[in-house]
Order: structure tokens, then C-alpha cells, then sequence
């Protein structure tokens, strides 16, 4: 299921389940895969970076 | 039938009438009159003339008489005449004048001029010609038409002459050598003789009719003859020319003194060429004036442009120098703002870098803290739960007491004698109450 993710909506969806750690009230069933998809998203924040980052450095050397 | 009356014959009457005025005027006699009708018959050469003295009743003259001046007088006559008034002997003209009597048989009376006295009618002229201009002159008209405003250049000339005359093609030919342009219509009269007053006032009417067409009227005549130039001084003539609208300019081509005619007139000159001389000198000026404004407008024109086209090139070169300094500002401002834009994106970078690095730490360490926690309640839920555990508390030391199975919690329902169960840590044993605690 990989859809495209901004890069502002996955740092939003980060940060939430960051959050979601200190909740006394925890899914411990769902912590492995929670740890997962913020991992990815990391990942995935990132590549954008740097790719945003190669971009413009490219347009500013014209 | 006898004769009532004594009688003679016409013949002898006629006869006899003669001999009386023969003896009667045995001498020329010195009369004055004026000449009501000339005529010359060219083939003979002899001057017939009536001579008449006006001012009978109606308009009737007092006194007639026919005239005649035989060829070889008439020639010697009227050159004599003509030299000293300037003049051909002509109808209109008091003259002095001696003559014979003579009576003809079948023509009747008739006067032989043998001499004439031209002074007389040079003063007759003279008088005339005096009175017309104080006429004039008390008439309040005798300045009028030189007092109006001439055209710089006319150029739209009405001529009232005759087409025939010399002068007037002089006149025309004159104009039409300047180069100049002017509309010349002709109003055509009679210029000379009696009826030249009346023609020339007629003239005067039909220019009237379209007055705004014109600048000027040119009245002029040929040289040629100067016979009959007494309309000159006709008072009524030169009363017409005084008041006219426009002005009069005139070239009598006649070397008399002025005449009333030249008086009035806004400017009088001596011919018909001198006349289109002065229009045409008129005309030039005007055309020198133009050159000479041409002229200034083009230097001065030359001079604004010279003094603006400086200025302009004044103001490109500071154009120029302040575009380049505009352009050297820009540029600076453009390198600043790219530094900037390189550290500002490098910033950027670093931030996101870091919060992302940051995230990463605490997606390390979070989930751990959490699952320590979740650990750390679970013991907590153990101990809780082993605490509960009879085991353990039995290991304790504490037994659990039943009583037909049921564990006992209250002392009261025990009594003496009962058989209770006691389960120890290691094992049960049944026991017996001896005492229900009361003391006795």
C-alpha cells in the first residue's frame, strides 16, 4: 500500500506516532508495526531532502 | 385779283437781311459761349459747332447759335487751343471765341470763328475746377478716400478703363512681367469726352455691387490723345470717387496739374504702367518681409533645435553614466541576495536534516522507553498478582482454617467441639475447637 506521501504530511505523520509512544494507553500489538512505518517515513523525508537539496544546487550552478 | 400787300421775294428778303447784319457787324466780335455740339467732318476739314448760353427758364438755353470753324482755321485754331489748354476744343467747354457774322440765304445764321481766346477757357477750366473742390471740401467727402487703410498688397484690382486703350494693356502687361499674382477685372467705361463722367460713375455702381471682391480700383487711361480731359474736374464724378468704399488709385496718363480726380483719389499717379508699378512694388515688399520672417523663423528654429539636440546629449550621457551605476548596484544587490540564498538554503537543508536526525534518535529510543514501561507494568501486575497467591501467603506462615469446606473468616462461628480443617504451607490436618474464647 504505498501511496505518495508529502514530505510535510509524513513528518506530520512522524511526529504523531512519536507522540503515540508516551501514551500510557499504548497498543502494544501495533508498536512493532507503528515503529516500522515511522522508520520508512524517516527514510523516505529523508531522500526527498536530498534530492530537493542535489536540485537546487544544480538550478543555482547555471 | 389785285396784291392786298406790297411784296418781295425770300430771295430778296434774305438778301436784304444779309446786307443789314453785313453792315450791322462789319467786324468779328469777342463772344462767349459754350459748345453744345462739335463735329468735324474729316473729309473736308471743317469744324461744325452750336454754341449755346444756358441758364433760360426749364432748363431751356437762352440763346443758340450755329458755328463754324472753315479747315484751314480749324487746323491753326486748334492747335493753338490745344497748346495752351492742354486740350482738344470740345463739347462742354465755355470758350471765347471771335467771330463774323454771316447770314447765308438758305442756311441761315451761322457764326465764322476766326480766333478764339483760349485763356478764357482755361480759366473757365481753372474756375471750374477750383469750385469743384470746394465743393468737396465743404461737402466734408474731399478727403475721404485717401483716408482709407490700403491693402499691404492688393492684389484683387478692379479697373475701370476702356478696353481699347493702350494703357490698359500697358497696364496689364506691366502686372503680369512682376511674377505676382493678381486678379484684375475690368469694368469698362468711356475715358473721355462728356460721357466719361457718367460712364465713369456707372463703373464706380457696378464695382459697388460686389465690393468685398476688391482691394483696390485702378482708374486709368492711355496716353494718346488728350482731348476733352475736362471730366477730370467734374465735381460730381469725383464726389462718387471721394466716397467710394475702397481706395482709388489713378494713372490719367495726362502731364496737366493735378486734376480734382488726382486730388481725391487715395493715390494718384501719372500712368496706367506707374500705376501697376506701384502695385507690383507693393507686393514685393510684402514678399521681401515674408523672405525676411522666413529667414528669422528658419535661424531662429535652427537655434532651438542646436540648443535642444545639446541638451539631449547632455542627457544621455548622464543617462548612460547613471544606468551604469544603476546596473553596478543591481548586480551587487543580485550577488548578496544569491549568498545569501545559498546560506539560507544550506540552513534549510541543516535544519531538516537535523529534525529529521532528531526524529530518528527518539524513534530509537522511544518505542524502548515505551516497551520498558509497558514491562516494568506488567512486574508491577506480577508482584500484585503473586501477592495474591494463597501459596505464598501460606509460606508466610498463615494457615487458612475451613469449616465443612468453607474457609472461615469469623471467629464467632466457630463452637466448641467443631471439627475444622487447617491447611498449612506443607500440608492439612484436621483439628477440634476447645475453647470459644470467652474466659472462664
Amino acid at each position: 500500500m504505498e501511496k505518495k506521501v508529502s514530505y510535510s504530511e509524513a513528518l506530520a505523520e512522524i511526529e504523531k506516532i512519536l507522540e503515540g509512544f508516551n501514551d500510557p494507553k499504548l497498543d502494544i500489538d501495533t508498536l512493532a508495526d507503528k515503529v516500522k512505518r515511522a522508520s520508512e517515513l524517516i527514510t523516505l523525508c529523508k531522500n526527498k531532502l536530498h534530492k530537493a537539496e542535489k536540485d537546487i544546487e544544480k538550478i543555482l550552478e547555471k | 385779283m389785285a396784291d392786298n400787300h406790297s411784296h418781295i421775294t425770300l430771295s430778296q428778303l434774305q438778301a436784304s437781311v444779309k446786307s443789314v447784319l453785313a453792315g450791322g457787324f462789319p467786324l468779328p466780335v469777342w463772344v462767349v459761349a459754350e459748345i453744345s455740339e462739335l463735329k468735324v467732318n474729316y473729309s473736308s476739314g471743317h469744324c461744325y459747332l452750336e454754341l449755346v448760353e444756358k441758364g433760360g427758364a426749364n432748363g431751356v438755353p437762352k440763346a443758340k447759335a450755329n458755328a463754324v470753324i472753315w479747315s484751314n482755321t480749324y487746323g491753326m485754331l486748334s492747335s493753338y487751343f490745344r497748346g495752351a489748354t492742354g486740350q482738344d476744343l470740345a463739347v462742354g467747354m465755355k470758350v471765347l471765341m471771335s467771330v463774323s457774322v454771316t447770314y447765308h440765304e438758305l442756311y441761315g445764321l451761322s457764326l465764322k470763328v476766326t480766333d478764339i481766346d483760349p485763356l478764357y477757357t482755361v480759366g473757365d477750366m481753372e474756375r471750374q475746377r477750383l469750385a469743384a473742390i470746394a465743393k468737396l471740401q465743404e461737402d466734408g467727402v474731399f478727403d475721404l478716400n485717401r483716408e482709407l487703410e490700403m491693402p499691404l498688397a492688393p492684389q484683387r484690382i478692379a479697373v475701370v478703363s476702356s478696353p481699347g486703350a493702350a494703357g490698359y494693356q500697358d497696364f496689364l502687361n506691366e502686372l503680369s512681367a512682376s511674377g505676382y499674382r493678381f486678379d484684375v477685372d475690368l469694368f469698362e467705361a468711356i475715358m473721355q469726352g462728356h460721357s466719361a463722367e457718367e460712364s465713369i460713375i456707372d463703373a464706380l455702381s457696378r464695382i459697388a455691387d460686389d465690393m468685398v471682391a476688391y482691394d483696390a480700383v485702378v482708374i486709368i487711361r492711355g496716353g494718346g490723345s488728350q482731348s476733352d480731359l475736362s471730366f477730370l474736374n467734374s465735381y460730381i464724378m469725383c464726389f462718387h470717387i471721394a466716397q467710394f468704399p475702397i481706395p482709388v488709385i489713378a494713372g490719367l496718363g495726362h502731364d496737366k496739374d493735378q486734376s480734382v480726380l488726382d486730388m481725391v483719389a487715395a493715390v494718384s499717379l501719372k500712368t496706367p504702367t506707374a500705376v501697376a508699378g506701384y502695385l507690383v512694388q507693393r507686393a514685393a515688399s510684402v514678399d521681401a518681409e515674408l523672405d525676411m520672417a522666413e529667414s528669422a523663423l528658419s535661424h531662429a528654429a535652427a537655434e532651438v533645435l542646436a540648443k535642444e539636440s545639446q541638451r539631449l546629449q547632455g542627457l544621455g550621457v548622464g543617462v548612460v553614466k547613471y544606468s551604469k551605476e544603476l546596473t553596478h548596484r543591481v548586480e551587487i544587490r543580485l550577488e548578496r541576495l544569491r549568498v545569501e540564498l545559498s546560506h539560507q538554503r544550506s540552513n534549510f537543508f541543516l535544519r531538516q536534516s537535523n529534525q529529521l536526525n532528531s526524529m530518528e534518535t527518539l524513534l530509537a529510543a522511544r518505542p524502548m522507553v515505551a516497551l520498558n514501561r509497558a514491562g516494568l507494568q506488567l512486574d508491577n501486575m506480577r508482584s500484585l498478582v503473586e501477592g495474591r497467591d494463597p501459596q505464598r501467603i501460606l509460606s508466610l506462615g498463615f494457615s487458612i482454617v475451613r469449616s465443612e469446606g468453607r474457609a472461615v473468616k469469623d471467629v464467632s462461628h466457630l463452637a466448641v467441639g467443631q471439627d475444622i480443617e487447617i491447611t498449612f504451607e506443607t500440608g492439612t490436618r484436621t483439628a477440634k475447637i476447645t475453647d470459644n474464647g470467652k474466659e472462664s
